[in-house]
């Protein structure tokens, strides 16, 4: 079943004022539970407000939204609950530690969810361990921490309200390249253990090639593919006159192609791609011999 | 939701009052006050008025604006307009029950001092609505400059004021983005208590004042890094200067201030 499914959804910033500007036009949507989908489109496309309307806290100008079969904004009162299967990580969420100590900042969503103290406690430690923060760290205020420290503590805060869908835009900028590849790393982790859905929001096409089972491209507002990686990646050209593009490893292997090698053109990982160099270079090799 | 709230009422615009200087603006718009104060008749209230309203059609800013500028002092004028209504117990009565009672002047005076206040908050609400805020703290330095010389830090008050205006926007989208994510986490901030409700605010202002901190000491090494040091030999990009629209405005404020004199004393 469609954990999250939309029907016309549009959301028109600035309704009768000189600055109206349609956000989100338009949008069908159907995502199944469990998949892993990486969400691109350039700056402006409305990815950001698309995904804040998954939790509520847009209201669609017109058209509706199911979450998990019901329906949001039917009954205000449920928004509260509904708003709990859908985690939403922002840009930069380690701006919005607070607490003390990182333990109460991570059991701030589970408490305002009304779970009892041991299941705040089991979710607090199971997720900290998730994301790679030790005990001694949870006593710890979350002000003391490195940046990818405190960015892993804001995370786990959204994922120990164990959402049925977890949405993170843009987790990983900002932060160098180890702290990318720890951050994409645990959830990538957190998809394989929990089998739960996962939508990134990211503006690197590797990142969004080598980890998601789908890719959602939006343009102009509209939702212009929803397709595997290897379609998305397959229609390049269209890709590029969004002023997006396709991974370099991808580009490296169309171009090799357009000189006449004899390659799938469904390379969009770099391993794929080394994997796929090395068989061709043996089989030359098979041959010269 | 928050983005509503609009901080400086500037309404750009090219009307001769945007054009005019900020200092003779500042300057004028005290005169004005005085002006309306000085009116002890309704005749001269007249000219008051009719003063009111060609500067409001010159300034073309839309009436809309000035409905809104009126509203907040709402209030105001209702509660001085009643206590004038049944506390001046003079002149002839036009209206009585009981104890309460409504006499001539009493009413007389309820509607001078509503329309003067009417009169007093369009006037200056248009020295708001036609200067930016830049401006205005720039004017305001500049007319206080010489109270450097008892050693008033005028220069590090306006960019105080410089500073906090242009960062009003900037913290506003900022309270934006953290309630949302507060709220993403579950935060209720609509529901409970006054005490319940206020406890709810902990979340939004703690990280608020953590990136206010944050802020103010990145555009203080910014500053730092482009040598500010103060007022002390400062150039300006954008130098103030009289042009023929401020004469212009001086002597069109005379003719009224001596207008609203002579039917003072006329009548």
């Amino acid at each position: 079943m469609a954990v999250i499914k939309t029907e016309d959804l549009t959301y028109v910033y600035g309704e009768d004022t000189p600055f109206r500007k349609v956000a989100v036009d338009n949008v069908n949507l159907s995502i199944d539970e469990g998949e892993f989908i990486g969400v691109i489109g350039h700056t402006g496309s409305g990815k950001s407000t698309l995904i804040q309307h998954f939790n509520g806290l847009l209201k669609p100008s017109s058209g509706r939204i199911f979450i998990d079969g019901e329906q949001l904004w039917e009954d205000k009162a449920r928004l509260r609950e509904i708003r709990f299967k859908v985690g939403l990580v922002f840009q930069y969420p380690e701006y919005q530690l607070f607490e003390e100590t990182c333990y109460k900042d991570i059991a701030f969503g589970p408490r305002n969810m009304g779970l009892s103290e041991e299941e705040i406690d089991r979710r607090v430690r199971e997720t900290a361990r998730l994301v790679g923060i030790d005990d001694t760290m949870l006593d710890k205020s979350p002000f003391e921490l490195s940046g990818g420290q405190k960015r892993r503590v804001a995370i786990a805060g959204v994922m120990a309200m164990e959402p049925k869908v977890l949405i993170l835009d843009e987790p990983a900028s900002g932060l160098d390249p180890k702290g990318r590849a720890q951050i994409l790393g645990l959830i990538r982790e957190y998809h394989r253990e929990k089998k739960n859905t996962v939508m990134l929001v990211s503006h690197s096409m590797e990142d969004v090639a080598k980890h998601c089972s789908k890719i959602l491209v939006m343009n102009k507002a509209k939702v212009s593919m929803y397709d595997t990686p290897v379609n998305v990646f397959h229609r390049a050209d269209e890709l590029t006159a969004m002023g997006l593009s396709v991974p370099q490893v991808t580009k490296v292997f169309n171009r090799l192609k357009a000189q006449g090698c004899d390659i799938p053109e469904d390379v969009y990982t770099v391993g794929f791609g080394s994997e796929l160099i090395m068989k061709i270079l043996s089989q030359h090799k098979g041959a010269d011999l | 939701m928050l983005k509503d709230i609009t901080i400086g009422q500037y309404f750009p615009g090219n009307s001769p009052l945007h054009r005019m200087d900020s200092r003779m603006k500042l300057v004028l718009t005290i005169v004005f006050i005085v002006m309306l104060f000085v009116a002890k008749n309704k005749f001269s209230l007249f000219v008051g008025i009719v003063f009111t309203l060609i500067t409001y059609l010159i300034s073309n800013i839309p009436f809309k604006m000035i409905l809104k500028s009126l509203k907040p002092i709402l209030p105001i004028i209702i509660f001085t307009s009643v206590l004038n209504l049944f506390f001046i117990r003079t002149g002839e009565i036009l209206w009585q029950w009981k104890f309460l009672k409504i006499t001539e002047d009493g009413f007389n005076l309820a509607v001078f001092m509503t329309v003067r206040i009417v009169c007093l908050i369009i006037g200056s609400s248009l020295l708001t609505y036609t200067t930016s805020p830049i401006d205005l703290t720039d004017g305001i330095e500049r007319l206080l400059s010489p109270l450097k010389k008892i050693k008033v830090p005028v220069h590090e008050l306006a960019m105080m004021m410089t500073i906090a205006l242009r960062f009003i926007p900037t913290l506003i989208e900022e309270t934006d983005k953290i309630m949302a994510a507060q709220k993403a986490r579950g935060a209720d901030m609509e529901t409970g208590s006054l005490i319940k409700r206020a406890k709810a605010l902990v979340p939004i202002l703690i990280p608020l004042f953590v990136s206010s901190f944050r802020r103010a000491e990145e555009l203080a090494l910014a500053m730092e890094c482009r040598c500010y040091h103060g007022g002390e030999g400062r150039t300006r990009m954008k130098q103030l200067k009289l042009h023929l629209v401020d004469f212009c405005a001086v002597i069109y404020f005379a003719v009224f201030f001596a207008g609203i004199i002579i039917v003072n004393t006329l009548t």
